[in-house]
């Protein structure tokens, strides 16, 4: 299983916890997992492209992902995962 | 109302005025926020909602009392939202409102919601584009057609990004579609969508070379009004430039001569006599009111004549964006505006006299003025 700690107001927006427990084996299978508990929420993370949007960081097992990194990455099992927002906005 | 085949006019004098609450939408920087008054008289502040997300416009279907709002967050992207209790609770938005993953574009900002009746609303979006909802929002399809026109490459991004900001259904032709974006033009459909044409002829691009200033497509065309009442009457309002037509576009009278100056963004006409429209004029550079006297100029003859009205606006550096100007649709007619400073005026008089009813507020991008029945 992995840990995802959600931004609190998308939690919010979504009726959601702010962390959430999912079977997946990378970035995409999270964003997947999300989408099926709270439709919409993938496209609220990520671009039809497949990268994260560019004001959010996603953290894996403590490690920052790049900037926009592609959700193709590989998240192991027993990962802890943190989206959030960036230190954006003025 | 109905319309009368023969003079092209609707008959508007059935038309009931309005009695129930106004609720004033003013989309900002930082929310949404809401102001109701039940007479025009009394204007009371509701707690601002959406907090923190630039709100780019708003729109209301009164058949089902939904409010949509165009929420573009920097963090999670563009979407547009639902509210059916005015705007105290919000949904998170319907799907499909992007680009598929190869195409060159993407979706960043919801500019335009236009409801068109049932539950079918269109949406104009940055990258410029247009989508469709047959369901009420919950889900959004592209009008593909419109990018695919071989003048697209002539489309380009104004100061506020490249942006699909007018959207029109006309009320004599329910098929006729009409959009405008900046830069781009005005473009009009007469089979829901399927085709489009650029109608931009005789709308001067005035920052292209001296002898490409009359382009058939690429004109950055800040707003367009189309006249409920007078078929073929539309108001435009360019980047340089007031406009007037009488033919759904075909052709284009320069109309904007006598004003202090012939730029701005929003254009407002009046819902029932189509002589009538409403400009707030702006230097080129910066975007404030000649000598810095907030003024909105309204015309009564169709372009001929402009008369400033003035009384009850101050001294101040501030501009109006494009979609910060509306009027409410009750006699006589209410007119609202914001300004980039956040303040908001109105006037429940066609304009005569004009007062403040908020400052202090976000940046505004949008007022919408909704009637409750």
């Amino acid at each position: 299983m992995i840990t995802v700690h959600l931004p609190f107001d998308l939690a919010d927006e979504f009726h959601a916890d702010s962390v959430v427990t999912v079977q997946a084996r990378s970035c995409a299978g999270i964003l997947e997992m999300l989408n099926l508990q709270y439709p919409g929420m993938a496209s609220w993370l990520a671009e039809p492209d497949g990268r994260f949007r560019v004001h959010l960081s996603v953290f894996v097992s403590g490690r920052r992902l790049p900037t926009c990194a592609h959700v193709s990455e590989e998240v192991a099992d027993g990962s802890e995962v943190w989206i959030l927002k960036a230190i954006s906005g003025g | 109302m109905e319309v009368s085949k023969s003079s092209g006019r609707i008959d508007t004098t059935r038309r009931v005025k309005g009695c129930g609450s106004v609720y004033l939408l003013v989309g900002t920087a930082k929310g949404l926020f809401r102001f109701k008054t039940d007479h025009r008289e009394e204007w009371r502040a509701l707690e601002p909602v959406l907090l923190g997300d630039p709100v780019y416009t708003s729109a209301f279907d009164p058949k089902t009392g939904t409010i949509y709002a165009g929420v573009n967050s920097e963090f999670y992207g563009p979407s547009i939202r639902r509210s059916l209790d005015w705007g105290e609770t919000w949904d998170t938005g319907g799907s499909g409102l992007q680009y598929d993953a190869e195409d060159p574009e993407r979706v960043t900002r919801v500019w335009s919601i236009r409801w068109v009746g049932e539950k079918t609303l269109y949406a104009g979006v940055e990258a410029s584009g247009l989508f469709r909802s047959t369901d009420g929002g919950d889900t959004w399809t592209e009008v593909r057609a419109l990018r695919q026109h071989p003048t697209h490459e002539t489309w380009g991004p104004g100061y506020g990004g490249k942006c699909l900001h007018t959207i029109a259904i006309d009320p004599f032709l329910p098929h006729r579609l009409y959009i405008a974006c900046s830069s781009g033009g005005i473009y009009r459909s007469d089979d829901e969508g399927e085709h489009w044409q650029p109608i931009n002829q005789g709308i001067q691009a005035e920052f292209m070379p001296e002898d490409q200033q009359f382009p058939e497509s690429g004109q950055c065309v800040h707003k367009f009004w189309l006249s409920p009442t007078l078929e073929g009457r539309i108001w435009l309002q360019n980047h340089g430039g007031v406009y007037r037509s009488d033919d759904g576009g075909d052709h284009w009278v320069s109309v904007g001569a006598q004003l202090p100056s012939d730029f701005g963004f929003p254009i407002v006409g009046h819902p029932l006599d189509p002589e009538r429209a409403y400009v707030l004029p702006l230097q080129r550079w910066p975007r404030w009111s000649p000598d810095h006297a907030l003024a909105v100029y309204r015309t009564r003859d169709g372009g001929r004549q402009w008369e400033s009205l003035q009384r009850g606006l101050p001294q101040a550096f501030t501009g109006i964006l494009r979609d910060a100007f509306t009027g409410d649709g009750r006699e006589p007619l209410g007119l609202y505006f914001g300004t980039t400073s956040g303040a908001v005026y109105g006037s429940m008089d066609e304009g005569e006299n004009w007062r403040l009813l908020a400052e202090h507020l976000p940046r505004i991008y949008s007022v919408v003025a909704v009637e409750e029945e």
